[in-house]
Parts: structure tokens; sequence; C-alpha cells
């Protein structure tokens, strides 16, 4: 059952990396790919039905946290969790005060708070994800040690530029497939230097991986997991045909897979922690070492598990109804 | 216009400096529930960070509203005929 909850997690939160990930890559390539007011209304008009409600699985992801990995990340990554909500206020922020005021300076201003904060949203969840793989020091109460300087080390900050790399890829992708006229043109040629420099960073990536935290126990336990990194593969390569076959859905949809691989990837090789120990991952918080009391968890998962396929269901029917056109630049 | 966000306010703070000085009522208590590891310093830059960010939220607030009561509801006569038309 444990395994189960980790796997509910897992899903929240790639959920949140795909859907949300698009709209905050958008937000990175926003101040390229559109030039003129018309386009950049175009391009956050594209995202503007969907943004807050992808929004809303990190925060069910939050949720859906074991309660001493909750207690442990939030106190002992304080400021960063702040500096994070903060990015996020700015972001919407943006969405929301922008149209309010015909002036150009008010309404750049918003453009490049958006560019801004999307970029460094990307960014620290990126050394977030690098720093929960690499590993944290925890003491014996499970209290962080470290400090603001000790997560941003090289490979998480590794991590964090590739993060960054791939979700501007995908948003991308979404404008590529989203929006008419300029703004996708320059997000094809912008994907022309974003899938080589994500193909860089996801090899040097990968090999350091397996010295920082090696995945090669989980490996042989469950040789299934190497799926995970093969659709990955599959779907990177997906992005460069599907673009230069000027087939830009299909280049998102590729990209929505290289990114599920990835995060999938990730878990696995994490697997069974939440939050590993540093320099040794044992002194870490797993799943099997920090779980929720049994009756809390068997009351909380049917719940979880049915609103997660409700949500899922709802999401991919408003998609496929909104999804008939793209977003004209006026 | 002012009342009903003092009055949403003022029952807030209520509620907030009634439970004190408990964090949830007869469980745990607020001074026991701070984190021993976040230092003062970290949430008096956090507490001067979320004051600066409301202020210009709430500037920003009051003058968008004053601005659409001073521009009048342009829209409600299209609407109204919009609805009996159908």
């Amino acid at each position: 059952m444990i395994v189960v909850a980790f796997v509910v997690l897992v899903a929240m939160l790639a959920a949140y990396v795909l859907l949300d990930g698009y709209d905050l890559g958008a937000g990175a390539v926003h101040l390229f790919v559109a030039r003129n007011d018309a386009e950049r209304v175009a391009v956050m008009e594209s995202i503007g039905p969907y943004w807050n409600g992808n929004e809303v699985w990190l925060i069910a992801a939050g949720g859906a946290l074991f309660p001493q990995v909750y207690a442990s990340s939030f106190s002992g990554f304080y400021l960063p969790f702040m500096v994070l909500l903060w990015l996020l206020m700015f972001r919407g922020i943006a969405f929301e005060l922008r149209g309010q005021f015909p002036s150009d300076l008010w309404r750049s201003f918003f453009d490049v708070t958006f560019a801004v904060a999307s970029t460094l949203l990307i960014l620290v969840l990126g050394v977030a994800l690098g720093n929960i793989v690499r590993g944290v020091p925890l003491d014996a109460g499970h209290y962080f040690l470290g400090t603001f300087t000790f997560l941003l080390n090289p490979y998480a900050l590794g991590v964090g530029l590739l993060a960054v790399a791939a979700l501007a890829q995908h948003g991308a992708a979404w404008v590529a497939a989203r929006v008419d006229g300029a703004p996708a043109a320059r997000a094809r040629s912008a994907l022309k230097i974003l899938w080589p420099a994500v193909l860089v960073l996801i090899a040097i990536v990968t090999i350091v991986t397996f010295a920082v935290h090696s995945p090669s126990a989980n490996l042989r336990a469950m040789p299934a997991i190497a799926l995970a990194p093969l659709c990955s593969a599959a779907g990177l390569a997906g992005v460069a045909v599907f673009s230069l076959q000027r087939r830009p859905r299909r280049a998102f949809e590729a990209s929505t897979l290289f990114l599920a691989g990835l995060l999938a990837s990730s878990a696995a090789t994490v697997y069974p922690y939440l939050l590993p120990g540093y320099p040794a991952p044992q002194t870490g918080l797993s799943i099997f070492s920090a779980p929720a009391p049994p009756f809390a968890l068997a009351t909380i998962l049917p719940v979880a598990i049915g609103g997660l396929i409700f949500v899922a269901a709802y999401r991919t029917f408003v998609g496929l109804r909104l999804n008939a056109g793209r977003v004209k630049p006026r | 216009m002012p009342f009903p966000y003092i009055a949403n306010e003022a029952g807030w703070v209520t509620a907030e400096v009634g439970r004190q000085p408990w964090m949830v009522y007869g469980l745990i208590r607020t001074a026991e529930s701070a984190s021993p590891n976040v230092a003062a310093g970290e949430t008096v830059f956090t507490l001067l960070g979320f004051a600066g960010m409301y202020f210009l939220l709430g500037v920003l607030f009051i003058l968008i509203v004053l601005r659409e009561i001073a521009s009048g509801p342009e829209h409600e006569p299209a609407a109204i005929t919009a609805a009996a038309a159908s």
C-alpha cells in the first residue's frame, strides 16, 4: 500500500510537470517568440484557460506528501519554498494585471515579470529535483542540517539547467502547436536551438547521476524500470522528427512523453527514498521509514485515487473540447 | 464599499487572536509549533517580503477598483439587451 502511495505521489508530480511545464515553458520563451502586443496576448491566451488548473497539481502533490517528509522539507527548505511561492505569485499577478492598463510600460513590465518568474520557477524546481536525487543532510530527528548554499551544488544546478532547457522546449512546442503566425514560426526556430541543448544536458546529467545516486541496484531489482528512460529517449527523438516534419501537435506530444519518461526515471532512481540522506542515502526518509498512519493511508488512498481519475478524466475532456484551434494574434 | 472587507478581516483576526496561545486548540501551542531549524532572521525576511508584496497588491487593487468605478458600468446595458433577446 505504501508503494501505491508513492506511485500516486509521483503521478501527481508528473502531472504537474507535464501540464504546468508547458505554460511555464511558454513563459520562458515568451519574450523571444512574441515580439509585439498582439503576439504576446496570443501566447498568454493560449495558456490562459489552463495555467491556473495546472498549478493546482503542485498543491495536490504537496498534500499527498508523506507527513514526515512534508515537515522536514517545509522547515528545512523554508527560504527556497517562500521564494518559490513569491515567484508563483508574481507570475499569477502578471497574468491578471497585464491587460488592466493600456500603457506600453505597464505591459512590457508584466511581460518581463511573466518571463523571468516562469524561468526562475523552472530553475528552482529543477534544482529541487536535483537535490532530491542527490540527497540532503538530515540528522536523526530528520531536521535539515545544510544551508541554502548547500542546495546550490553543481549537480542540482545542472539538473536545474536541464529543467529550464527541457521545459523551454516543451513550451516552444506548445506555442508552435497552439499559436498561429509569427510566434509559431519563432517557436520552431527556438526548438532548433533548444533541442540540441536538451540533448547535451540530458547526456551529462544522466552520466553524472550514476556517480551521484546510482540507479543500478533498482535496475537489477526491477529491470522493467529501464522502460522509463527508453520512453524518454523515444520522446526526445520524436520532438526532432515531428518538428522537422512540421507536425507540431505530434512534437508536443513527443515532448510530453520525453518529460514523463524523465520523471519516471528520476522516481525509479530515488525509490524507495522520498528524501535521501547525504552523503549516505540511508540517513534520509524513505517510504517505509516515513509512512502515514495505516488508517489514514487506507482512508486517503481510495479517495486520492478516485479523485485523481476523476480530475484526469475531466481535464482530458476539457482539453479535447478546447483543443480545436490555434490562437491567432489579433 | 469598504465595510464588507472590514467585517471579513475583523472576523479573521478574531479567530486567529482568540485561539492563542493554541495553534490547534487544545492540541499544540503556538510556541511548540515553531520549527527549530528556521532562523528568526529568515522569518523576518519573509514577513517583510509578504508585507511589501501585499502592500503593492493592495495599492494596485485600490487603483484598479477606483478606475473601474470611475469608468462606470458601460457593458451592462448591452448584457441586459443580449439576455432579454435570448
